[in-house]
C-alpha cells in the first residue's frame, strides 16, 4: 500500500514531495517529487515534471519524467515530456511524445 | 473515495476537490474540501481548512470552517478562528482563536448586525461584541476612521468658524447631558433621593471614555 494515495476527487495546487511511495489518481498542478516508487492511474493528470525512484504510469503527464531505476508506460499512459531512466518499457496502447535518455552510467 | 497524505509528505500549494482525506504529513497552503478531514497526529496544515467535518488532532495554524462540525481531539492544535455548527474541543486540546458555533457556515462574510453602533463601550452590548471577534472591530475601525475623514475635510474648509460650530456643539451637548440628568435618575441608581439628583445635575458629567477620533460618543 503506497504512503500517499490522492485520489480522484482531489486536486493539488502546487508540489507534491515526499520519501515514501505514492499513489496518485488525482490531479496535481505542479511537480511530484519521491524517493520511493510513484504509480499514477489512469484518471490521474499531473502538469508538471515527475521524478522517483521507479514511475508506472497510466495517467497523463504533461512534463519530464525522471526515474532512478527505472519508467514504464502501461496502456491508456499520455506522456508529453522527456524521459530520463535506466530502464524504460512502453506498453501496447501507451501514448508518448518526448526524448529518452537512458545514460547507462548515472552519476546520482 | 478517500485519499491519505503520508506522513513523510510535503504539500506545498493548495488541495481543493472532493472526498475525505487523511493529512499525517504537512500541508502548506488552504485545505478547501467537500468532504471529511481528518489531521492526524503528526499532521500539520499551515493554512486554513475549509470542509465537512474536520477532525484535528495535529496542528493547524490557520482558520477552520467545517460545514458539519469540528472535532479537536486531546493532542490538536490550532492557532486561528474556529467556526461550525457543531465545535466539540476535547480536554488537552490546545486551541488559540475565536470560536463560532450554532450558526450554518457560508463561503461568505456573515452579515454586520444592523443595530452597531459607532464605538462608545458601555452597557450590556459590550462583552458580547468583545466575543463576536476581530470582524466587528474592523467593521468599526473602518466607520471611524471614515468619519475622521469627514472632520479633517470639514476643518480644512473654514478653520475658525468650524472651531466655534463645534464649540457650541460640545456646550450644548454638555447641557443637553446636565438636563437629562436632572429630568431623569441614572438607571443603575433607583433609590436616589431627588436632592441629591438636583446636586448631581449641576457638577459637569464626565466625559465617555470613547477610543475612536471622530465618533460622537456622548449620544445616549
Amino acid at each position: 500500500m503506497a504512503e500517499t494515495i490522492i485520489s480522484s476527487g482531489l486536486i493539488i495546487d502546487g508540489n507534491l514531495q515526499s520519501d515514501g511511495s505514492l499513489r496518485l489518481e488525482g490531479r496535481i498542478e505542479g511537480c511530484v517529487d519521491s524517493n520511493s516508487s510513484i504509480e499514477i492511474g489512469p484518471g490521474a493528470h499531473i502538469t508538471s515534471d515527475v521524478a522517483g525512484k521507479r514511475v508506472a504510469l497510466a495517467g497523463s503527464v504533461a512534463g519530464n519524467v525522471d526515474a532512478r531505476e527505472r519508467v514504464d508506460l502501461l496502456a491508456g499512459a499520455r506522456l508529453t515530456g522527456d524521459v530520463r531512466a535506466p530502464r524504460f518499457t512502453i506498453a501496447d496502447g501507451a501514448n508518448f511524445r518526448g526524448k529518452v535518455d537512458m545514460e547507462v552510467n548515472r552519476g546520482d | 473515495m478517500s485519499s491519505v497524505l503520508g506522513a513523510t509528505a510535503v504539500v506545498i500549494g493548495n488541495i481543493r476537490g472532493e472526498g475525505d482525506l487523511e493529512i499525517r504529513g504537512k500541508v502548506q497552503g488552504d485545505v478547501h474540501t467537500r468532504g471529511r478531514i481528518l489531521i492526524a497526529d503528526q499532521g500539520q496544515v499551515l493554512g486554513s481548512i475549509d470542509a465537512t467535518q474536520i477532525t484535528v488532532a495535529g496542528l493547524v495554524r490557520g482558520n477552520v470552517n467545517g460545514q458539519d462540525g469540528i472535532q479537536v481531539e486531546a493532542s490538536g492544535q490550532i492557532e486561528g478562528d474556529l467556526a461550525a455548527p457543531r465545535v466539540g474541543i476535547e480536554a488537552g486540546a490546545r486551541v488559540r482563536g475565536s470560536l463560532r458555533t450554532g450558526m450554518e457556515v457560508s463561503g461568505k462574510q456573515p452579515p454586520e448586525p444592523a443595530d452597531e453602533e459607532p464605538a462608545s463601550l458601555g452597557g450590556p452590548k459590550a462583552s458580547t461584541r468583545l466575543i463576536e471577534g476581530k470582524k466587528q472591530l474592523s467593521v468599526k475601525e473602518s466607520r471611524s476612521t471614515g468619519q475622521a475623514v469627514d472632520e479633517s475635510q470639514a476643518e480644512a474648509e473654514d478653520g475658525p468658524s468650524y472651531e466655534k460650530k463645534r464649540r457650541r456643539k460640545r456646550k450644548a451637548s454638555r447641557k443637553k447631558s446636565e438636563a437629562s440628568a436632572t429630568n431623569s435618575p441614572p438607571s443603575g441608581e433607583p433609590t436616589e433621593s431627588p436632592g441629591q439628583n438636583v446636586g448631581a445635575g449641576h457638577s459637569p458629567q464626565p466625559m465617555i471614555p470613547t477610543f475612536v477620533k471622530g465618533a460622537k460618543g456622548h449620544r445616549r
